[in-house]
């Protein structure tokens, strides 16, 4: 990959939310770094999945449809510029902070890939659906949203837990991987190019000849 | 042509506006999520009403309260929303060729959060209603939290339009409202907890006076937001008045809502 890929990319990302994600992040755990608590690194990595969902917005993704960079490939492009560093960024903090044991640790690691995960699946789908190519406003609130669902579940059986729960680490750790591969999962079946939808189907109408995926018309509809 | 350009919100125009808005929040999925919110709050208090011998609304009311807690804050990301509408689909620049000014458009979105606080009024005295019929008799504190929860929608809802008017970013509310639910003022009692906007009151009058509080800062709210485009004379005194309420209100809440029993900080 040329590095000139990732420097266009970062050029057309939405970086704002990101950084004052990062800020409002490090802010939270410098002010509570004497307290031994875990919540602030919650709150960090619930903030960094927030700013993260904007890197998917494209107000241009109606012009890029027709590259023949598919959809995943130039999302990817985008993560690969803002991921990274979120991810450097939270486990710097994580380092600072500390914790009393290991399995804090794994809990909070497991925590922070579920928001990302999640951010990444709602941004892939609301990007999709949104006239603008923005799905990144929808990030933060649907979190929200799913955080304040879980926490009326009984514990024992709540999805995204943010305490103590009675199945202990290992409820903790597989409600947070869950939620992360299923994340993943919904931003890659988002991620599917609408280009290759229509090639797919064009081919199948024609008995199985092929039509090269760049040879979009005017009639391509819009995605989602 | 029309005439030039009001500087202040006019009347007929905000009211029309008020409507309009209002009605689009009421059905904004943000807010249907809050209502949902508030229908599992209500759902898990009319079960312990109808399955426990003993039920009191300081035991079992509390997730009630937390409902439209959750509610208001699902308020304050819509108005938000609908307030940074313009910015996301870029119709600033067509709408300043409009009769009326900002101000105007600003002062609709604020009065259209008094739909969200009439639709809480409404549930509560509902839920209310429903407590009374089972023997729950509330305490005039608690009718005072209760009523409360009204001016707490207005005052998140003030308060999203504010931030989308001085902070102009989709994404600073959000991670408002996320710090909010995450992060508790803890468990031990300080004198600060009184001026947030969920505390609870012992007394009538320190209820009231929160009350106060909680309205007044949701006035200063709206006159900050209708400040950021126009400065005229009542604005500026309306801002002195309000600023007058919320800081003595404050004073009174941070003296005498726990005296001794609260540490300073």
């Amino acid at each position: 990959m040329r590095t000139d890929h990732l420097r266009y990319a970062a050029r057309s990302t939405t970086l704002s939310p990101i950084v004052l994600a990062a800020s409002v992040s490090t802010v939270i755990v410098a002010v509570r770094h004497d307290h031994g608590s875990a919540l602030p690194l919650q709150v960090a990595a619930i903030a960094l999945a927030g700013g993260i969902g904007f890197a998917l917005d494209d107000p241009a993704f109606e012009v890029m449809a027709a590259s023949p960079t598919s959809l995943l490939r130039r999302r990817a492009l985008r993560l690969l510029v803002t991921l990274p560093p979120a991810v450097a960024l939270w486990a710097a903090l994580l380092g600072w902070q500390g914790t009393e044991e290991i399995e804090e640790a794994l809990a909070l690691v497991a925590l922070a890939a579920g928001v990302f995960g999640l951010s990444l699946g709602i941004a892939g789908v609301a990007a999709r659906r949104s006239p603008h190519g923005s799905g990144g406003v929808a990030v933060a609130p649907a979190l929200f949203v799913l955080l304040i669902a879980s926490s009326t579940v009984p514990p024992r059986w709540r999805p995204l837990p943010l305490g103590d729960v009675p199945g202990g680490w290992p409820q903790i750790y597989a409600g947070w991987t869950g939620a992360a591969v299923l994340g993943v999962l919904v931003f890659a079946l988002s991620s599917r190019d609408p280009a290759t939808a229509i090639a797919r189907r064009v081919r199948m109408r024609r008995g199985g000849s092929i039509v090269p995926t760049s040879s979009l018309s005017g009639s391509r509809p819009s995605p989602g | 042509m029309s005439g030039p350009l009001r500087p202040s919100p006019a009347p007929g125009a905000v009211a029309a506006l008020a409507r309009v808005e209002g009605h689009k929040l009421l059905v904004h999925p943000y807010f249907l999520a809050g209502i949902a919110f508030v229908g599992i709050g209500s759902a898990i208090f009319l079960r312990a009403t109808l399955t426990q011998p003993l039920v009191s609304w300081d035991d079992d009311g509390w997730t009630v309260a937390v409902g439209f807690w959750m509610l208001a804050m699902m308020t304050m990301v819509g108005a938000n929303h609908a307030a940074l509408r313009d910015r996301r689909e870029h119709t600033e620049e067509q709408h300043t060729s409009l009769p009326a000014g900002p101000a105007t458009k600003i002062g609709g979105l604020l009065t259209a959060t008094l739909w969200p606080a009439a639709v809480t009024g409404v549930l509560i005295a509902a839920i209310a209603g429903f407590a009374s019929t089972r023997g729950m008799s509330l305490s005039a504190v608690q009718v005072v939290h209760l009523a409360e929860l009204t001016g707490i929608v207005v005052l998140l809802g003030a308060f999203g339009v504010a931030v989308a008017v001085w902070l102009p970013n989709p994404f600073v509310v959000p991670l408002v409202a996320i710090a909010m639910f995450v992060v508790h003022p803890g468990e031990q009692s300080r004198a600060w907890h009184a001026i947030t906007p969920f505390a609870d009151m012992v007394t009538v009058e320190l209820a009231v006076w929160h009350l106060a509080y909680v309205v007044g800062l949701a006035a200063l709210f709206g006159v900050g937001a209708i400040a950021r485009s126009t400065r005229t004379r009542p604005v500026l005194i309306a801002g002195v008045i309000v600023a007058g309420i919320v800081g003595v209100a404050a004073a009174v809440l941070l003296a005498r809502a726990c005296p001794g029993a609260c540490l300073i900080g």
